[in-house]
């Protein structure tokens, strides 16, 4: 069921609605991939026992904002791949939809699914990598 | 546009956690070389020089294939290459130069992937544990500091934060106001320990972190079912 959160969103996404997001209203499966394919800890995945690939302490909101594009190009540089490819921006736990979309346009929508306060998972189905943009200004892949 | 996006990038960290893979015949002129294997389209260039030059026909073959790679993913072939190459060599060597393109392909889906290896507890070294502003001997402590910045911000407790992943899959683990905006949540993980988010709209709050051990945490969160 959609938050308030989602309700925000759908209206400041609503140019990219049906062109280059698909809305989720069940995300069950894509949890369950999720849980099945990372070990989960008390919060979230638990990186501690899964090593992630990348890992950036941004320690502010202002810093990750800042540098974060920097950050997602180094993951893209040696998984050219993911930007054409579709993932599903699932939040924790102010959203409650999953968002299509690709990560080249995620990218370029970035700052306004980064305004909810939340850790958010960006799940690739098809390549089963996530990256993991956590509420204390953290980013994780693996 | 693509192309731009991708090859102008510092290999940074991917670099270092490669080579820190190598054995300890490792040399910095190996490091450069490496260096230069994972440049796109010059690292090819270099392999094609090399190899015409040493009569070395298979790392001249590795640096047609790699640029041709190269075209076709933009840069990316060098990274795959520079992960297929100890593989790919023993095959081309053995004659079996289809068998070693096939297989160069199959690998670089997979393989070459994984020379982006997954960050060793040394590497991870000063990441867990870190602190914050906010830093309290017990719950009770943090959770009247969090409440302080909640209240000002007008919070009531009027309904349960479930978690949605992990072992606190279902249960309450804080509480937000009825209109679901602002609100808090216990968490633990390795890194930050035990702590408490708090948020208001879109403005987060500090990290209230308190002394506690993950056990600690689920005995907490046993009173907001209540």
């Amino acid at each position: 069921m959609e938050t308030n959160f989602d309700k925000e969103l759908l209206k400041q996404l609503k140019n990219e609605l049906d062109k280059s997001i698909t809305i989720h209203i069940n995300i069950n499966d894509f949890l369950k991939d999720i849980k099945i394919n990372y070990p989960m800890g008390f919060s979230g995945i638990d990186w501690d026992t899964k090593k992630p690939l990348f890992y950036v302490d941004f320690n502010s909101e202002d810093r990750l904002l800042k540098e974060i594009d920097e950050n997602l190009r180094k993951i893209l540089n040696i998984f050219p791949e993911l930007l054409d490819e579709k993932l599903i921006m699932i939040g924790d736990n102010l959203t409650e939809l999953g968002y299509e979309i690709t990560f080249r346009n995620f990218i370029r929508l970035k700052n306004i699914f980064l305004s909810v306060p939340q850790h958010i998972y960006l799940w690739f189905p098809k390549i089963k990598k996530c990256i993991n943009i956590t509420f204390e200004n953290e980013l994780i892949f693996g | 546009m693509k192309g731009a996006n991708i090859q102008n990038i510092d290999l940074g960290t991917f670099k270092a956690a490669s080579h820190s893979d190598k054995s300890s015949s490792f040399t910095w002129g190996d490091a450069g070389r490496i260096a230069v294997g994972f440049v796109p389209v010059v690292g090819n260039g270099f392999d094609i020089y090399e190899g015409a030059r040493d009569g070395n026909w298979v790392q001249f073959g590795i640096g047609i294939g790699g640029l041709a790679l190269d075209v076709a993913t933009l840069g990316a072939g060098s990274v795959i290459k520079g992960g297929i190459k100890t593989i790919g060599t023993e095959l081309i060597e053995g004659g079996l130069e289809m068998a070693a393109k096939d297989a160069a392909k199959e690998i670089a889906e997979s393989e070459a992937k994984q020379g982006m290896k997954a960050l060793s507890r040394e590497e991870m070294a000063g990441i867990w544990g870190k602190g914050s502003d906010y830093m309290y001997s017990d719950y009770n402590q943090a959770r009247n500091a969090a409440l302080k910045w909640l209240d000002s911000q007008g919070f009531k407790a009027e309904q349960k934060v479930f978690g949605k992943f992990g072992t606190s899959e279902g249960k309450a683990i804080g509480m937000k106001n009825a209109n679901a905006n602002i609100g808090f949540r216990v968490e633990f993980d390795v890194r930050s320990g035990s702590h408490i988010n708090v948020f208001s709209g879109k403005l987060k709050g500090p990290h209230f972190q308190f002394k506690g051990s993950e056990k600690t945490l689920n005995n907490i969160i046993t009173r907001f079912s209540k």
